[in-house]
């Protein structure tokens, strides 16, 4: 338990770093240091496998495009002032209540634990079986649907780079005069 | 056997010295090697045979000045280094050194994960972050361009590393690499199983641990020392730590995952019984191996250029490595 | 190379689609392990493709034309063999070719051999240089050691001739500084019976390697035009499909004598700079060879006592030769008005001084054309449009000399 809370502490501190420091790149840092700590939660919840896939995945390739992104724009820290004022305040709004409304559901809702006999034997190595077993069985549909968003965006991102590419050999043909 | 806390910890701390002593040594042993191969003696004259030099050169490294660059982003700055070594440290724990029980009655790895493999990929993966961090915090040209150009070639070859063991987890079944040595001493060694994975993965893991001639990110001539190229005295010293460190996990990961880990030779046993069951040497014997084909891959090639280098990744490297991924799979599916 | 054309146009040309990308100005040097001594460029990369190159020199100026001025004819050649320290003979012959044209000077036969077998011995020790620290430019570490074996052995016979390694003031005008040791001819002879198993050695270390392939082959290509605009010359020009060789050209110290071929390619990038000078060492030997098969006993200085001091034996019962001797130590020689230019081939190209005399005892005018200089001109078309990695290679296949380029 005391593990928990301080993980999450260091969580939310995390959390609240992304959004309030203001040169990106420690924005950015602060993001790593929140999925890293969510990864430890993981693994004291006995789910090493997700705790991996977290770290590989999330802090281990996606930060990292999310970092080279900020460092090649060379973003700098100041801030855009907002346009409209009440835009701020709707703003403040909406976050309190969506800090409201996980609140209301963590502390509200009925607290049944799943059988905790039931839970490690489903992670039983680390949750890799178990994990794969759901994914490959009962989700498939889900998974491959979910395969093939991606690979739509992928296929929409080379495609929006292409179309820039086509305009560039345009205007050298133009330019050459061919 | 499960070993307690405190003896994991204490195992823990003894590797990270084990590992720290090993990488002073292993530049002497580079330095050496290299004297021999390029017509000279290397050093030698601190301490006979040079033995007492990597003393010297800590020594040295330690009392330098410590410049910080007054553009750098200085909690970053120093943060880098030390993201780099903590996460080339925490690689090498999951890798098994020898049968359970065999170190003084204890297990002879830090932590038996069940996701092993996972975990040395995650840790390794981690250290990117020291290398993009250290180029991004100099707030130096060099330094930056060098960081964008290592961590692109470390995020590419990760891809590299993890198409080439799809194979030989789909054979053996596990992520968990005391189970993958356990399997290798029943059936046959995964390099025989998995040549081209073997190859695809070797040289991954060459271009993962920024060695020739994949050294691009220390590309001297073009970027000068790349990320490194504002740090100085011991952080400087982290980075070279953290480098070897990786080195020697790189090569004892593939000593695990293809050439049967621990674990030697049966037909020894016949001479001596119960050899190849002996721990750590073994182990320590396959790593002496792919470190010196490093060290002479240094002394051999010229470094490939950055495009080039890429495009040898996703194209050749890549594809190669996901066709013996299918192969595999349609063979265990089909054939078996 | 039509690749480099087009990328050359792109980034000539601003307009990339809606966005407008923004170059990045680096500056390489003078303080840069790759610029082969004090060399600044500065760069503009739009992305990794250098979108231009300017090289900044002069960080090694030391004022050799100016010195040379206000110093004898014979004693300028303390300073021209510090110009281009890696082939210090070849400007050592450059300048008392141009002094002797001056003063019309009679150079023995065994004289010119000698200086031969020095220059071209010094022309292999240079190319050595230059494959050793070119590919040490592609992260290869190893052949430098190897190569840096194969010049000792060459440094070694220049001690045993003039006394030092390095800076060898051994010629003069009118011959030499003195004869050859005994030694020198059998040592020179077993260098040359070795040599080429360890050209071999090195054909094998890199020649035929994929990497260095891939890293210099269709790399800065120099076209036969551009090359002929830029003036360069020497063994980057040859790579270009121009066979310009100053000892075939205009023969000197009787290269016309010698038996030789000038390797030349039509690529013209980086791999056949490479190759052209590796060629060249196996051609210098020949001619070293020949050479030395020529050699005969002989004086080594023009017997002309208005240009060479008189030997010491003579001084003891000769007051003329004393006279000639107080005469040539504290004046020198009064060449007669005129100007005289005559074009070398060095170890990096066309090499010449231009003397002008006004009569006295010292030139009037000394201006040389240094090849190093003249050819990081070429710097410009082999570099832009290409990778910013590429330029490394670029630099080191032109081989500037940093001295030779800011005299």
């Amino acid at each position: 338990m005391l593990t928990f809370v301080v993980l999450s502490v260091l969580m939310i501190v995390g959390a609240v770093g992304v959004i309030t420091l203001k040169q990106p790149v420690h924005a950015a840092l602060s993001l790593v240091a929140t999925l890293l700590t969510l990864a430890v939660t993981y693994v004291t919840l006995q789910a090493h496998f997700l705790a991996a896939i977290q770290v590989i995945v999330y802090a281990g390739a996606i930060m990292v495009l999310f970092l080279f992104v900020i460092m090649l724009l060379n973003i700098q820290g100041d801030q855009p002032q907002p346009h409209f004022r009440w835009m701020q305040i709707v703003a403040y709004l909406t976050a309190l209540l969506a800090a409201g409304a996980i609140a209301a559901t963590a502390f509200l809702s009925p607290r049944e634990l799943p059988n905790a006999e039931l839970m490690s034997e489903a992670l039983a190595g680390g949750g890799a079986a178990a994990i794969g077993e759901a994914l490959f069985n009962d989700f498939v549909l889900a998974f491959q649907l979910v395969g093939v968003l991606l690979l739509t965006g992928i296929i929409g991102a080379v495609s929006l780079v292409q179309r820039k590419a086509t305009q560039t050999a345009k205007d050298e043909r133009e330019l050459s005069g061919v | 056997m499960i070993d307690s806390l405190l003896i994991t910890f204490l195992k823990a701390l003894l590797l990270v010295l084990v590992l720290l002593g090993a990488f002073a040594y292993m530049t002497l042993i580079e330095r050496r090697l290299l004297g021999r191969m390029q017509h000279r003696f290397g050093p030698n004259r601190v301490g006979p045979f040079g033995l007492l030099q990597p003393i010297a050169d800590a020594i040295k490294s330690v009392f330098k000045e410590d410049i910080v660059v007054s553009a750098a982003d200085k909690f970053v700055y120093f943060l880098a280094p030390f993201i780099s070594i903590t996460f080339a440290l925490s690689a090498f724990g999951a890798i098994p050194a020898g049968p359970a029980g065999s170190f003084f009655g204890f297990n002879p790895w830090i932590v038996d994960l069940d996701i092993g493999l996972l975990y040395v990929f995650a840790a390794t993966s981690m250290g990117v972050y020291g290398v993009f961090l250290a180029g991004w915090a100099s707030n130096s040209k060099y330094s930056l361009l060098g960081s964008l150009r290592s961590s692109a070639q470390m995020i590419s070859y990760e891809m590299g590393l993890g198409l080439s063991v799809l194979g030989l987890i789909m054979i053996t079944g596990t992520l968990n690499l005391r189970e993958i040595v356990d399997y290798q001493s029943g059936a046959y060694l995964l390099i025989l199983l998995q040549p081209v994975a073997f190859v695809t993965f070797l040289i991954s893991a060459i271009a993962e641990v920024n060695r020739t001639p994949f050294d691009l990110p220390e590309a001297e001539q073009e970027i000068v020392a790349g990320y490194l190229t504002e740090y100085s005295s011991i952080k400087w010293a982290l980075f070279q730590m953290a480098e070897y460190v990786n080195m020697m996990t790189g090569a004892a990961f593939i000593s695990t995952l293809f050439l049967g880990g621990w674990r030697g030779p049966r037909f020894l046993d016949a001479v001596v019984p119960g050899i190849s069951e002996w721990p750590f040497i073994w182990l320590i014997l396959k790593m002496a191996i792919f470190m010196f084909l490093f060290i002479w891959l240094r002394a051999t090639l010229p470094r490939l250029r950055y495009d080039q280098l890429m495009r040898f990744g996703w194209i050749w490297l890549f594809e190669l490595a996901m066709l013996s991924a299918i192969v595999t799979g349609a063979v265990i599916a089909f054939v078996l | 190379m039509n690749n480099h054309k087009t990328a050359n146009a792109g980034s000539a040309t601003t307009p990339r689609g809606e966005f407008e990308t923004k170059h990045m100005r680096i500056n390489v040097g003078p303080q840069h392990p790759s610029t082969h001594g004090v060399l600044r460029l500065v760069v503009d990369l739009d992305g990794e493709r250098i979108a231009r190159i300017v090289p900044q020199v002069g960080y090694l100026h030391t004022g050799f034309e100016k010195t040379m001025e206000n110093r004898t004819y014979q004693q300028c050649v303390t300073y021209s063999n510090r110009m281009d320290y890696v082939h210090g003979f070849g400007h050592d012959l450059a300048y008392v070719l141009s002094a002797e044209k001056l003063i019309d000077a009679k150079v023995p036969a065994r004289a010119q051999q000698i200086r031969v077998i020095l220059t071209e011995l010094n022309r292999i020790a240079s190319h050595l240089v230059f494959i050793g620290t070119g590919i040490l430019d592609m992260g290869a570490l190893t052949l430098l050691f190897y190569t840096f074996r194969e010049r000792e052995t060459i440094l070694d016979l220049f001690e045993m001739v003039s006394g030092v390694r390095m800076n060898y003031g051994y010629f003069r005008v009118g011959g030499l500084y003195r004869d050859i040791p005994e030694e020198f001819v059998a040592a020179t002879r077993k260098f040359i019976a070795e040599f080429p198993r360890m050209l071999q050695q090195y054909a094998t270390m890199f020649a035929k390697n994929d990497i260095f392939l891939s890293r210099t082959q269709g790399v800065g290509v120099i076209s036969k035009e551009q090359a002929l605009e830029h003036g360069l010359t020497g063994p980057s020009l040859r790579a270009s499909g121009v066979p310009l060789d100053f000892r075939k050209a205009q023969p000197y110290s009787g290269y016309e004598q010698y038996d030789f071929e000038v390797p030349a390619s039509k690529q013209g990038d980086a791999y056949a700079r490479f190759m052209v000078r590796f060629e060249e060492m196996s051609e210098s030997l020949r001619i070293i060879e020949q050479a030395l098969d020529r050699l005969e006993p002989g004086p080594v200085k023009d017997p002309d006592r208005r240009i060479s001091l008189p030997p010491r034996s003579e001084l003891e019962n000769s007051m003329e030769a004393v006279i000639f001797h107080f005469k040539l130590v504290t004046e020198g020689f009064h060449p007669p008005r005129g100007e005289v230019y005559v074009p070398t081939e060095s170890a990096r190209g066309e090499l010449g001084y231009y003397l002008i005399s006004d009569g006295g005892s010292m030139p009037y005018r000394v201006k040389v054309r240094v090849p190093s200089l003249i050819n990081l001109q070429s710097l410009e078309p082999a570099c832009v449009g290409g990778l910013f990695a590429d330029m490394v290679v670029n630099i080191a296949s032109l081989d500037p000399v940093l001295g030779d380029v800011d005299k």
